[in-house]
């Protein structure tokens, strides 16, 4: 019986010496992967391993995020995943550029060996991140095929007079088809807008795709869509990329492209929307191509402005001159009053209405 | 002068300090176009030393007044007076771009004399603008 007591408190010590070995280890492991590296890029976020990468949950002011894929097949599973914080409001640019434009691959990263990478979808069904080496070899050389098989997560489709093209939504490639020459890959397609597509990310894919068939060069790139919390609809995107031959002197970049549509607002949970500022009738869902909807304005009581200066939406980070009809019609939840300087409420993030011009 | 600049469908420039898209057949046309040396920027040099030996490179290109000059990160506004000739050649493309193009050639007195469209080596359409004082 002592012997057996003996026994017991031994294994715990033990038991209690290698757990605080093993956090202390943690801890240095952490601290070796969050401090400057010698790379050329500071820091190495991820796990490395073969088998999983996880994203940065929280992306830093600089938006200094890296994740590490050497390699050439990733069976990634993003177990958390990127948020838009420390990311300015969209303010009418379609991107911004983070890190001062400064990609963060590593030194292990470079190689000029083609290669295209994509994560699995996650447990919501969402994309992660897609990582190649962009050459001549992958571009495509027949016909694009038809992607509308492929239902992103939040492919809440709707139509808009005022969008180019009418679908607020595009099957957004995270790698573009220009680059790859890949069609149907559900690790490869967000719920993206039309502004994302063609006024954020498709700038810099032409930009790549003509400097890898004018030089024969090699392309880093890796695109990472942002998601808050559990949203299906991410909220914008993050690409990156460096031209390997000549060290990032011909493509070097780091930007972050919004996932708005402007006049459009999007619930990022479910992918539902409406065009902002009007009381609409919820417009139908769109199977194929579908007749246009018209947002139908409703006639609404005054609205006690309770004498602000200017009264902003919290949901779509305008604000407006009191006697705005949209004030009218915003839902009074959504309602911000303010009773200070027009700088001040750009300060905190708004962008004024433009129709009154507050 | 003779000024040869490449922009793009808003009228870019440059994004992060780099030219927006290059094709070699534009070079060739810009040395076919000017009867003598092309002068260029060193920000050009590592870009143009590779395709032709026909440049001049010289930081002071327009204070100059050298004949034919190709700019890729100079604004040419303040050497208007001085500039006889610009050469557009449009990408016919939209890439990412931080520093414009914002000389409105109209309003400053110059007439398109002529504009052609040729393929580049890398890009299907080219469009050549010639405009003239």
């Amino acid at each position: 019986m002592k012997n057996r007591k003996r026994r017991f408190a031994l294994v715990l010590a033990i038991s209690l010496l290698s757990l605080s070995l093993l956090l202390s280890g943690c801890d240095e492991f952490l601290d070796s992967l969050l401090s400057d590296g010698s790379s050329f890029i500071p820091e190495v976020v991820t796990t490395t391993a073969e088998t999983t990468t996880t994203a940065e949950d929280v992306l830093s002011e600089a938006f200094e995020t890296t994740t590490t894929s050497k390699a050439t097949t990733l069976a990634t599973t993003t177990k958390k995943t990127q948020t838009s914080a420390g990311v300015p409001a969209y303010s009418g640019k379609p991107y911004v550029a983070l890190n001062n434009n400064e990609p963060a691959f590593t030194q292990g990263d470079m190689t000029t060996t083609g290669f295209e990478t994509y994560a699995t979808l996650d447990y919501l069904g969402r994309c992660g991140v897609a990582f190649a080496c962009l050459c001549t070899d992958l571009m495509p050389t027949g016909k694009r095929g038809s992607i509308s098989s492929i239902h992103p997560s939040g492919w809440k489709q709707q139509m808009y007079d005022f969008v180019d093209g009418q679908a607020v939504y595009n099957r957004c490639h995270l790698i573009g088809w220009q680059l790859s020459g890949e069609n149907a890959n559900e690790r490869n397609l967000i719920t993206g807008t039309r502004y994302l597509n063609t006024k954020g990310m498709l700038p810099f894919e032409n930009m790549v795709s003509d400097y890898i068939k004018e030089t024969h060069n090699h392309v880093l790139y890796r695109i990472t869509p942002i998601f808050d919390g559990d949203n299906l609809v991410a909220s914008g995107v993050q690409m990156e990329a460096y031209s390997v031959e000549d060290d990032g002197d011909g493509i070097c970049f780091n930007v972050y492209c919004y996932n708005v549509q402007p006049g459009v607002w999007i619930d990022y949970k479910t992918g539902e929307n409406h065009a902002e500022d009007t009381v609409t009738e919820a417009p139908k869902t769109v199977k194929k191509a579908v007749a246009k909807t018209t947002a139908k304005k409703t006639t609404l009581a005054p609205v006690d402005t309770k004498d602000a200066t200017y009264v902003g939406n919290r949901n779509t980070k305008k604000f407006h001159k009191p006697s705005c009809a949209s004030v009218k019609q915003m839902k009074e939840s959504n309602r911000v009053f303010f009773y200070c300087q027009r700088e001040e409420v750009v300060s905190q993030g708004y962008v004024p209405c433009k129709n009154c011009n507050p | 002068m003779t000024v040869f600049l490449c922009i793009d469908d808003n009228r870019g420039m440059l994004f992060n300090n780099r030219r927006q898209s290059r094709d070699s057949e534009v070079i060739n046309d810009m040395l076919k176009t000017a009867s003598s040396s092309v002068y260029a920027h060193s920000f050009s040099e590592k870009y143009l030393s590779t395709l032709s030996s026909s440049f001049t490179f010289s930081d002071t290109l327009l204070e100059d007044k050298k004949d034919f000059c190709f700019i890729e990160n100079l604004d040419i506004a303040p050497y208007l007076s001085s500039i006889d000739s610009v050469i557009l050649y449009k990408w016919n493309r939209d890439y990412p771009f931080d520093v414009t193009f914002d000389v409105d050639l109209k309003a400053e007195g110059y007439r398109l004399e002529n504009k052609t469209d040729f393929a580049g080596s890398s890009h299907d359409k080219i469009t050549k603008e010639v405009w003239v004082k």
